[in-house]
C-alpha cells in the first residue's frame, strides 16, 4: 500500500461480484495492516527513507529517531 | 439498496436497540446476560453515527468535500500526510484508549451496571463523539492547532490560560491516581510485581534490538517484546511460589510509591528509543490486542452479569467513593463518556493525517464510539463478578475493616454475601495472597476479565495466568503514560519558565530536564503518596479529583466549540455543543461543591479535615491527612474557578456576537481546493 492508500479507496468503488469476497478480505488485511505499521511508526520511517532517498540501517534508522524524538516525546497518551 | 429497504432496517436497528435498553433497565430481581449491553451499545452507536452525526457533519460543520486538509496542501512526509482513513481511525483510536475507560465504569458499578450503562451511551453519542469530531474538524480547518491555540485565538487569552493550566492540571492529577492505580494491583503480589519489573528490561532490551539489530522493524520487535512479557507473567508465577524471590518482590504500597516516583524521573530523562518508544510500541499493541481479545471473548461467551442494575449505594453511601449517583457517577465515568482529554488527541497529532475533511466524521465520532465500547466491556467485566467479590476487592479497609473476616460481615451485611473463605479461595485461584482492599478498579477488571475467560480457555487452571495478564496489560500501558505524561508536563513546564529566564527553555539542557522533570514528578509523587497514606484508600478522593479536571478540560474544549460554532453564524445549531457543555457545568460545579464543602467526611474534604482536627491529639502524621485535605479542597476550588473563568469569558463573546457588536469572525485557514476530489472522479 502506497502512503496514501488510494487504492484502498479504489477498491470500495468496485461493484460487488461473487468471488470478489477474498479480495476484499485480502484489502482489509492490507488496511489492517497499514494500521498497525502507521502506529507503530513503520510508515513513518518509511516516509523517512524515501524523502531522504537513503536504504534503511542503523545510522538512517538513528536519524530517524533523533528527527522524531521531540514529536515523539511531545505527543501525549491518553487517559 | 432501495430507499424503503433501508428505511426498514434503520427501523429494525431501532426497535432492536429499544428492547434492549428496556431489558437492561426494567429486569428488577434477575439476572440478564451481558450480551444486552453489547445489542444497546451497538444499536446506540448505529443510530447515534447514522443520524446525529451527519446531521452534526452536513447542517452544522458544513463539511466541504472540496476543501483541501492541511495534510494535504502541507504535506511534508512527516507531521503532514494525507492518510488513508482507517489507518487514521486505528492511529487515533490507539492514541484515545487509555487506562480510564476501564477504571472508570468499574468504580461506577457501585451503582449498579444501570447508571453506568446509560451514561456512557447517551454520554458518548450527544457529548463524546460530539466534542472529539467538532474539535478535530475545527483543527483541521486551522493548520492542525492545538485545543490552547484555538482557545487562545477564538474566546480570549483567558480561555488560552485557563486551557494551559488545565492540561497542566488534568496531567498531574492523572499520572497522580494512575500510579496510585498501579501500586494498589501489585502491593503485596510477587506474582504482578515481578511481571511489571521485568518489562523494564524488555523495553530497554526492545530498544537496543530496534535501534541496533534490525532498525525500523517495529511490529516485529513489539511482537519479540509480547513473547518475552508473556515469558515474564509466566515467571511471575515461579517467582511467587519461590520464597526467597518472592520475599525481594512483596511489596508495600510506600514502598512501591517510592519506587514508581524514581522510574517516573529517571525514565522521563532517558533517551526517548531507549525506554519510551519501545515501552509505547509494547503497551499499544498488548493494550489492542486485550480490547480486541476481550470483546471476541464477551460475545463468544456470553457472561451473565451478577450485579443488580441499582444497587443501594445510589444514596451516596458507597464504599468505593462516596457520594450520591449526581453527580458522581458521570464524574467518575469520565473517558468512557465524554473525556476532555481527547481533545488534545483531536487537535494534536490526528488533525495532520486527516486526507478529506469529510473522513473526520468517521475518525472523531467513530473512534470514540469504539472508545465508548471499551467502557461498555469494563462495565460487563465488574458486573460479571458477584457484587459481595466486587465490593471486597474495591472497598477500602478503612470503610470495611482490616480482617477478611471482618470485611466479609461488613459486605454481607449489605446484602451482598460473601465469606473470608471465598475471597480465600479467589485469592488463590488468581495466585494473590489477598484480594481485600485493592481500591482503583484494575484487579477488579483483571479478575472479571480472568473469570470471563476461564469458564471457557483453559478453565481455573489459568485463571491466575488471565489475572495477571489483565493486570500487566493495565500496569503497562499506565506506566507508559507516566512515563509520556511526564515529558509532555516537562516540556509545557519549560515552555513556560522559557518566557521567564530563556535557558529554563531549552528542552535539551540538563539542568533545566532535571529541574523540570522535578517539578513534575514531584506533583504527582505528592498526590500518589497522599493517596498510599490515605485510610480510605485514596481512590475516594483522588479519582473524583481527576474527573473533574477530565470534565473540566471538556468544559474547555466544547466552550471553544460553541464559541465557533456561533462565529460561523450557525447560532442555532449551538444546542449540539451548548447542550453537552451546560451539563458537565452542572456536573463539575455539584461535584465540586460536595468535595469541597459537604458535611460528610468522607465526601467533603473540608469536613473531613475538620473531623480529623477534633479526632485526636495533632501529631505529624494528622496534620499531614488535614493538609492533604485542605490542599485537595483548594485545588478543586482552583479548577472551578477556571470553569468559571472561561465559561464567562465565553459567554461575553456569544454575546458580543450575536448582539452585533462584533464581527462574526473565525480564524480559519483560508480554501484551497482539494486535488483528490478531481483525482477519484478521473
Amino acid at each position: 500500500m502506497n502512503p496514501r492508500g488510494e487504492h484502498v479507496e479504489a477498491a470500495a468503488k468496485r461493484q460487488w461480484k461473487p468471488g470478489v469476497l477474498a479480495r476484499q478480505a485480502r484489502e482489509a488485511a492490507v488496511v489492517f495492516l497499514s494500521t498497525l505499521r502507521e502506529i507503530f511508526d513503520e510508515s513513518a520511517y518509511a516516509r523517512f527513507l524515501a524523502r531522504n532517498q537513503v536504504v534503511s540501517s542503523r545510522a538512517a534508522y538513528g536519524e530517524f529517531l533523533r528527527e522524531n524524538a521531540a514529536a515523539k516525546a511531545k505527543r501525549l497518551k491518553c487517559c | 439498496m432501495p430507499k424503503p429497504v433501508r428505511m426498514l432496517i434503520w427501523l429494525a436497528v431501532a426497535v432492536l436497540g429499544a428492547l434492549a435498553v428496556a431489558t437492561i433497565a426494567l429486569h428488577r430481581g434477575e439476572q440478564i446476560n451481558a450480551m444486552w449491553l453489547v445489542v444497546a451499545a451497538v444499536c446506540s452507536y448505529a443510530l447515534g453515527y447514522r443520524f446525529y452525526s451527519k446531521f452534526v457533519a452536513a447542517r452544522v460543520l458544513a463539511l466541504d468535500a472540496q476543501r483541501a486538509t492541511p495534510a494535504e496542501r502541507l504535506d511534508n512526509g512527516r507531521d503532514f500526510v494525507p492518510t488513508n482513513k482507517w489507518v487514521v481511525f486505528g492511529h487515533h483510536f490507539a492514541a484515545i484508549a487509555g487506562p480510564g475507560p476501564l477504571v472508570g465504569p468499574v468504580l461506577a458499578a457501585q451503582f449498579g451496571y444501570l447508571p453506568g450503562t446509560l451514561w456512557i451511551l447517551a454520554g458518548a453519542v450527544f457529548g463524546g463523539c460530539v466534542q472529539d469530531f467538532v474539535i478535530l474538524l475545527f483543527s483541521v480547518r486551522r493548520d492542525g492547532k492545538s485545543l490552547t491555540e484555538m482557545a487562545r485565538e477564538e474566546i480570549g487569552r483567558v480561555g488560552g490560560f485557563v486551557a494551559y493550566v488545565a492540561v497542566i492540571s488534568i496531567i498531574v492529577i492523572l499520572l497522580g491516581v494512575a500510579a496510585l492505580i498501579v501500586v494498589n494491583a501489585l502491593k503485596s503480589s510477587p506474582w504482578g510485581a515481578f511481571t511489571i519489573a521485568m518489562t523494564i528490561p524488555i523495553a530497554l532490551l526492545m530498544g537496543v534490538y530496534l535501534r541496533r539489530l534490525r532498525p525500523g522493524k517495529v511490529l516485529e520487535t513489539s511482537v519479540l517484546g509480547f513473547i518475552l512479557v508473556m515469558l515474564a507473567i509466566w515467571g511471575g508465577q515461579w517467582a511467587s511460589q519461590t520464597p526467597s524471590v518472592a520475599q525481594v518482590f512483596t511489596l508495600t504500597a510506600p514502598t512501591l510509591a517510592i519506587l514508581i516516583i524514581i522510574y517516573g524521573f529517571a525514565a522521563s530523562a532517558l533517551p526517548v528509543w531507549l525506554l519510551l518508544a519501545p515501552r509505547d510500541y509494547l503497551s499499544t499493541f498488548v493494550k489492542l490486542g486485550t480490547i480486541a481479545l476481550l470483546a471476541v471473548g464477551i460475545i463468544v461467551l456470553r457472561p451473565t452479569l451478577h450485579m443488580p442494575p441499582l444497587t443501594r449505594f445510589i444514596d451516596g453511601t458507597g464504599p468505593v467513593f462516596a457520594g450520591k449517583i449526581f453527580p458522581f457517577a458521570f464524574i467518575t465515568i469520565a473517558c468512557g463518556a465524554i473525556s476532555g482529554f481527547h481533545a488534545l488527541i483531536s487537535s494534536g497529532t490526528t488533525p495532520k493525517l486527516i486526507r478529506r475533511e469529510t473522513e473526520s466524521r468517521m475518525v472523531g465520532y467513530g473512534a470514540m464510539m469504539a472508545e465508548s465500547m471499551v467502557a461498555i466491556m469494563a462495565t460487563i467485566a465488574a458486573c460479571v463478578l458477584q457484587p459481595g467479590t466486587y465490593f471486597a476487592i474495591n472497598s477500602p479497609a478503612g470503610v470495611v475493616g482490616q480482617s477478611p473476616e471482618t470485611a466479609a460481615a461488613t459486605i454481607s451485611s449489605w446484602g451482598f454475601s460473601i465469606t473470608a473463605a471465598e475471597m480465600h479461595s479467589l485469592a488463590q485461584a488468581v495466585g494473590e495472597q489477598t484480594l481485600y482492599n485493592r481500591t482503583g478498579g484494575a484487579p477488579a477488571f483483571a479478575v472479571g476479565m480472568a473469570h470471563i475467560f476461564s469458564s471457557s480457555l483453559g478453565g481455573q487452571a489459568v485463571m491466575a495466568i488471565w489475572y495477571h495478564f489483565a493486570i500487566m496489560f493495565e500496569a503497562l500501558f499506565i506506566l507508559t503514560i507516566l512515563d509520556a505524561g511526564t515529558r509532555v508536563g516537562r516540556f509545557m513546564v519549560q515552555d513556560a519558565l522559557g518566557h521567564i529566564w530563556r535557558p529554563l527553555g531549552r528542552t535539551s539542557w540538563y539542568p533545566s530536564i532535571l529541574t523540570t522533570s522535578a517539578l513534575i514528578v514531584g506533583a504527582w509523587g505528592y498526590f500518589l503518596w497522599q493517596g498510599v497514606k490515605d485510610p480510605l484508600g485514596g481512590i475516594n478522593s483522588l479519582w473524583p479529583l481527576f474527573g473533574i479536571s477530565n470534565q473540566l478540560l471538556a468544559t474547555v474544549a466544547l466552550c471553544v466549540a460553541t464559541t465557533i460554532i456561533i462565529k460561523m453564524g450557525k447560532a442555532r445549531y449551538a444546542a449540539v455543543t451548548l447542550v453537552p457543555l451546560a451539563w458537565l457545568v452542572s456536573v463539575t460545579f455539584t461535584a465540586s461543591w460536595h468535595k469541597m464543602f459537604d458535611p460528610n467526611p468522607r465526601i467533603g474534604f473540608l469536613a473531613h479535615a475538620q473531623q480529623l482536627a477534633t479526632a485526636g491529639p495533632p501529631g505529624h502524621e494528622l496534620s499531614r491527612l488535614i493538609f492533604n485535605d485542605r490542599l485537595d479542597a483548594s485545588v478543586t476550588g482552583v479548577l472551578i474557578a477556571m470553569v468559571a473563568a472561561i465559561l464567562l469569558e465565553s459567554t461575553l463573546e456569544w454575546a458580543r456576537v450575536l448582539s452585533g457588536r462584533k464581527q462574526a469572525s473565525v480564524k480559519e485557514a483560508p480554501f484551497v481546493a482539494t486535488r483528490f476530489a478531481a483525482e477519484e472522479q478521473a
